[in-house]
């Protein structure tokens, strides 16, 4: 059997490590900032409803009637009602009468 | 749906994570996307979605025929057939109303009184933004900037993209589409860019201009006539924070939004008033237009190619008809053509006082009005040019804020009369009105520079800072959600 050269891949085969490297860690980098978008977005859902529980039970009231809505506005109210208790709504209700007051300009208004 | 509402806060949740889950599917992701700009569109009134889908289908049967025809009258008569039918849509929705109106006035004048058939015409939300975006399309397809679009899902997607869809940035085919044909990446910076806008946007939008509505420009301009000159020089100053802040943030809030599924659209305004004259405001005031202004009114209707008296001529017919494009009354048309004489005259003294082009009155001139650093060169002069641009854009703001021509003049009367106290210019206004104001002399690029900042934070912290912006947002803002000024254009 006679010895066979080394055939050399074609050209237009070959590709070179680098750039897919760089695809496969695009596409990598992609998938861990979405799902750095959707802890963003979660955390800020979990604080607006910690913060802003008043707005979660009044939005709750704008449901359609019905059992399930019921079901939601006795579920907003009972963590509103947590919310309040940990001191979180009143915290967030401070922050609303402040600028309410700067507004208005009784902030500068001294009691006599 | 409206950005700073719950509603679209779930709606966007549900899409980002869709979207990216989609991202290996091209045409599946595509797809998904404009189903959910048609429902983003239909929350409003779903009866509108045929509108959208009719000038979609009109630009992409355009776009084909064009591609097919070799001849340029049979070119041309596409493209007038086109737009001419995008044009009626629009005139149709936006102008029957003031059409008859104004009818029925010259009628009741020549002491013929007639009952013309009243049917109310509601404007749907967007229709000049889209319309002008399927124009585009058919414009730069005849043009050969762009080839047409095989598929009429890309253009599709295209003319109704939600972040842009209702009211701007108007952005061209030949930006967009070939985002469409790659394979999405999120990069950090885009995520943490994407969410900075989106806060900025947020900020300007739900705190400065939803504030200075609900507590001083709204009632100001109700009844100026029982105000005094200081309060209705602030409130002037108000709105045009208010106007800018409302607009920007909207254009911040797209811009964002696109960056985070992926894409990326232009700036829309860049500081516009610490413009020196008011060629730099309109480079610097809702870009998108001005450019598509420039590009498919001005260039057609000659430029600056025939002569002084011409360009003066389009200056003055593409602010006219820019200014009658926001709305069918006498107070927008005053706007434009105050903007369009304005502009003709500032070129005038330009070419007046420079005789030479690129000579040294020239390049002094230049400098003036269009400097990359707010106190490049002339210092003092262009301080001076700056201040008296911002007057007149505020001015002009007046006529495009009042609800009739009798309110804008009484503002101005008021305002001429010279009397009055401090009382409205507290510490609030003041905030309200100077902040901003003061935001537009640092550096530009501000956005850009806090996004690469921020990138390098790990996830928790960059999630702990974005979810206390919003709320402090929430917090700070007044209560109720008001709809964007430019909803109605």
């Amino acid at each position: 059997m006679l010895p066979s050269a080394p055939v050399a891949r074609p050209k237009m085969l070959r590709r070179s490590p680098a750039p897919l490297r760089r695809r496969r860690k695009g596409r990598r980098d992609t998938a861990v900032n979405v799902r750095a978008g959707l802890v963003v977005f979660l955390a800020t859902f979990a604080a607006l409803a910690i913060f802003r529980s008043g707005d979660l039970v009044s939005t709750s009231y704008d449901l359609p009637p019905g059992e399930t809505s019921e079901a939601v506005v006795a579920a907003a109210e009972t963590w509103h009602g947590w919310m309040e208790a940990i001191g979180a709504a009143p915290l967030g209700e401070a922050v609303v009468e402040t600028v309410g007051a700067f507004a208005s300009g009784e902030i500068f208004i001294r009691d006599e | 749906m409206l950005f700073p509402t719950l509603d679209f806060a779930v709606f966007f949740l549900v899409v980002f994570a869709l979207a990216w889950a989609l991202r290996r599917m091209a045409s599946v992701r595509k797809l998904f996307l404009l189903a959910a700009s048609y429902f983003f569109y239909g929350y409003w009134d779903w009866r509108f979605c045929f509108l959208l889908l009719g000038a979609s289908l009109v630009a992409w049967a355009a776009g084909l025929t064009l591609g097919r025809s070799n001849g340029d009258r049979a070119q041309r008569a596409i493209v007038a057939v086109s737009v001419g039918l995008l044009l009626v849509i629009l005139g149709v929705f936006k102008y029957y109303g003031f059409f008859l109106e104004s009818l029925g006035d010259l009628l009741t004048g020549a002491g013929i009184e007639r009952d013309l058939p009243l049917m109310a015409v509601i404007l749907p939300v967007g229709i000049s933004f889209f319309s002008f975006q399927a124009i585009s399309y058919i414009v730069d397809v005849y043009r050969r900037e762009i080839a047409p679009a095989r598929s009429p899902l890309d253009l599709l997607l295209y003319v109704s993209f939600f972040p842009q869809l209702v009211a701007g940035p108007i952005v061209r085919a030949a930006d967009f589409m070939p985002q469409l044909a790659e394979r999405p990446r999120l990069t950090r910076f885009m995520l943490a860019y994407g969410l900075v806008l989106v806060l900025v946007g947020l900020l300007k939008k739900m705190v400065v201009a939803n504030w200075l509505a609900t507590h001083l420009v709204d009632d100001v301009f109700l009844v100026p006539e029982s105000h005094d000159t200081p309060t209705l020089l602030l409130a002037a100053y108000g709105y045009a924070v208010q106007i800018y802040c409302d607009f920007s943030g909207y254009s911040d809030i797209a811009i964002g939004t696109a960056a985070l599924l992926g894409y990326h659209f232009r700036e829309n305004f860049r500081q516009p008033y610490r413009a020196a004259s008011l060629q730099e405001f309109w480079r610097r005031w809702h870009i998108s237009l001005s450019q598509w202004l420039r590009d498919y009114l001005y260039k057609p209707l000659g430029g600056s190619r025939f002569g002084r008296i011409a360009t003066y001529r389009n200056l003055f017919l593409t602010m006219f008809l820019g200014g009658l494009w926001h709305g069918a009354a006498y107070n927008f048309v005053i706007w434009g053509a105050m903007h369009g004489a304005a502009l003709g005259f500032e070129r005038a003294v330009r070419e007046r006082l420079s005789t030479r082009p690129g000579g040294p009155r020239d390049a002094a001139f230049k400098r003036i009005a269009w400097a990359p650093r707010p106190w490049h060169g002339h210092g003092l002069v262009r301080l001076l040019a700056i201040l008296a641009t911002f007057h007149f854009v505020t001015l002009a703001w007046i006529f495009f804020r009042s609800e009739n021509l009798a309110t804008a003049t009484a503002y101005l009367s008021g305002l001429a009369t010279l009397s009055g106290t401090f009382e409205a210019w507290t510490p609030f206004h003041l905030v309200l009105v100077f902040l901003p104001l003061a935001f537009h002399f640092t550096p530009h690029d501000l956005d850009v520079r806090l996004g690469r900042a921020i990138r390098r934070w790990p996830v928790v912290a960059l999630a702990l800072a974005f979810a206390a912006g919003l709320v402090l947002i929430q917090l700070i803002s007044p209560p109720g959600t008001a709809p964007f000024i430019y909803f109605q254009f």
